[in-house]
């Protein structure tokens, strides 16, 4: 599979000026050590709870945010190089898009949805010509699931599933290679959350798109993911493929996750999954970070070494990759 | 600890002429507006014992939370209630105008989403929570500090007396919603409305509030409504279930036998339509459409527009809630039909 992007520890600080007229300067580390790859027409999932740098580390990716080290290469091109021509920069903002949680917070509620469109077809230059545009216009509203009818209606007007639907419409018009898709079904029903779900799984399939899903739900990501990620305070603490990372969890932060996310299954033993949760320690320490491992406060398993030593991303002998001084 | 449950032990067993400690009957909430009457709550009629906890699952919209406020009487205006029975321990709080008063936040209490929109921002954790134990149980303000320290520690919050000096931004947001449950609990609560509790939380966290208010209710035998979009919550936390779409209960039996043995059309779509953690799917199953407005809802069923089922009789005429047999009930013309078309 050829790779279309690669992150190499990616890390991001923010600082804020606090104390006594602002003197004194308080540093947040929100991503710390983030490396991974998505091939072509693959979906990765990235996964962790709130604060742990997953959506930080999208918006990094989309050149929102600027690393504060590290580097982001799209097909083997160095992005922050890219940045610096006018022509190179939009050439990479076009290949990747994104769609984000609060489709109505990323529209404009003064513009139709067509014209959310048209204003992205316009800085780049696609489908100048009017009747060409019409006909695009319409073909990307169909691929998305929205009706020809909805072109002239305000953000307002839709319903929440609908205005996602917008997102996506903006994030495939202009052909990107990569969506960065934000918890895209967090804010979504359940029977809504299952309908963007599939469309997004069929536009990937047509436009040959990968995909970099970030969501704090579990099963969703196993879902529409071919590989997964799991984030904690800001590192990945294990890399695996889907199947191998439910079958198997290997690290403590992981398997503590799968065990939490509630089970449809009428049958599943209740009284195993209290004991989980009243072994289960303090919440997340940031003061952690950079120290010893940063879930060493909540790992069952910690022992002298998790609490002196920062772990390293080790590769197993069957090529998984995990963040734990027990591998 | 123990002196204050079997003090509640006692006090219930002296006045025990009640079978229910809540019941709903034929309750109705609409929203009247210049643009029409929104049913939001039409016709909810559900029975609570002491010790159950009932999830109440529904998507946005379906009239879930409004159910439980009408029964708290804290329906936000336009909305009125305009109908129906709330029995809770065999007293009517309808009827009486001054009745309410008597239970709301001291025998029945409720737990909402966001804790820090519960919570007073300017106030600490103490003078909050000493506030209801002073106006129900008429303690000073000492003798209070003490009785919020033991629950604190119930909810197995560290150092509770160093908690009640903090402000609410101080805590995260698993410690918030157990200051709240503290704070429900305090005054010998016999009913806890919780309205998605974990919604905001992540999962870790959720897991640990959900076994602490299964842990709560067997402690302290009391009853609990449990209102969630979740289906995996539900299944992990309630004893009975029952499913709300557009103002009404759909369905309604034991969590085992609604995640078993699903008899609606929507409960079926609902179970299906969730990625699932431990099996394999392909596609997932989608409902067709979307929540209808509650100021436009379809003839008949109000689920007949969406449902893969639905003949003339659903889109004609409204169905009653069926009893099926071992207390599963169900609103929907064809359940014989969905029922072993189910596999």
């Amino acid at each position: 599979m050829k790779e279309i992007l690669r992150v190499e520890h990616l890390k991001k600080y923010f600082e804020k000026e606090v104390g006594f007229l602002r003197k004194k300067k308080k540093v947040y580390k929100a991503v710390n050590d983030v490396s991974f790859h998505i091939g072509e027409g693959e979906t990765l999932g990235l996964v962790g709870e709130s604060g742990c740098g997953k959506s930080t580390t999208g918006r990094m990716i989309v050149s929102l945010l600027r690393p504060t080290d590290g580097a982001i290469y799209y097909q083997g091109q160095d992005i922050s190089l890219s940045m610096r021509n006018k022509d190179s920069r939009l050439e990479i903002k076009r290949n990747i898009q994104m769609i984000f949680q609060d489709a109505y917070a990323s529209l404009d509620p003064r513009r139709t949805a067509e014209e959310a469109i048209f204003e992205a077809l316009d800085i780049h230059k696609m489908c100048l010509d009017p009747q060409e545009r019409e006909a695009y216009v319409n073909k990307i509203f169909s691929d998305s699931g929205l009706s020809m009818e909805q072109r002239k209606r305000y953000p307002h007007e839709f319903s929440g599933g609908q205005r996602q639907r917008i997102g996506i419409a903006r994030a495939i018009c202009l052909q990107p290679k990569l969506i960065i898709c934000d918890e895209p079904v967090s804010a979504l029903d359940v029977s809504v959350q299952a309908q963007i779900i599939n469309n997004l799984e069929r536009i990937q399939n047509l436009y040959g798109l990968s995909y970099l899903f970030i969501s704090h739900d579990l099963s969703v990501v196993k879902h529409i993911s071919d590989r997964i990620v799991v984030m904690y305070l800001g590192y990945i603490v294990e890399e695996a493929g889907k199947k191998e990372l439910f079958e198997q969890p290997l690290h403590p932060y992981t398997q503590m996750l799968i065990r939490a996310t509630p089970s449809l299954d009428p049958d599943v033993d209740k009284t195993q999954k209290l004991t989980i949760a009243s072994n289960e320690k303090n919440s997340i320490d940031t003061s952690l970070i950079d120290v010893c491992c940063p879930f060493a406060n909540r790992c069952p398993k910690a022992g002298e070494k998790c609490w002196s030593e920062v772990p390293k991303m080790k590769e197993l002998e069957d090529g998984r990759k995990v963040r734990c001084h027990l591998y | 600890m123990t002196k204050l449950t079997d003090m509640k032990r006692e006090k219930d067993s002296g006045q025990a002429q009640w079978e229910y400690l809540l019941e709903v009957e034929d309750l109705k909430t609409y929203f009247i507006t210049k643009a029409g009457t929104g049913k939001a709550v039409d016709g909810v009629s559900f029975r609570l014992k002491k010790g159950e906890i009932l999830g109440l699952i529904g998507e946005s919209g379906s009239g879930k939370s409004v159910a439980v406020k009408s029964i708290m009487q804290i329906v936000p205006k336009p909305g009125r209630i305009v109908g129906g029975k709330v029995r809770f321990k065999g007293e009517d709080l309808l009827g009486d105008a001054k009745a309410i008063q008597r239970v709301r936040g001291k025998d029945m209490t409720m737990i909402f989403q966001e804790p820090m929109t519960s919570l007073n921002p300017v106030l600490t954790i103490g003078r909050q929570m000493t506030e209801g134990i002073m106006l129900h149980l008429h303690l000073k303000q000492k003798q209070a500090e003490d009785v919020a320290c033991k629950y604190l520690e119930m909810v197995k919050i560290p150092n509770p007396q160093e908690i009640l000096k903090r402000y609410p931004h101080h805590l995260s947001g698993g410690m918030r919603q157990r200051v709240m449950i503290a704070m429900a609990l305090e005054t010998n609560s016999s009913l806890l409305i919780a309205d998605e509790p974990t919604t905001a939380l992540d999962v870790t966290i959720q897991q640990q509030i959900l076994a602490l208010i299964r842990e709560l209710r067997d402690r302290l035998n009391m009853g609990v409504i449990f209102i969630t979009h979740d289906m995996g919550v539900i299944n992990e936390i309630s004893d009975h279930t029952a499913v709300m779409y557009c103002g009404k209960i759909q369905e309604y039996a034991s969590t085992r036998e609604v995640m078993k043995n699903p008899l609606h059309p929507y409960t079926q779509a609902l179970i299906q339509a969730i990625p699932r953690i431990d099996t394999e799917q392909e596609e997932l199953h989608t409902i067709p459409g979307s929540v209808p407005s509650l100021l436009n809802l379809p003839a008949g069923c109000s689920f007949s527009n969406r449902c893969q089922y639905a003949c003339e009789q659903c889109k004609n005429e409204t169905p009653e809630l069926y009893d099926t047999g071992d207390g599963h009930f169900v609103r929907c013309w064809r359940y014989a039909d969905t029922s072993t078309k189910e596999g």
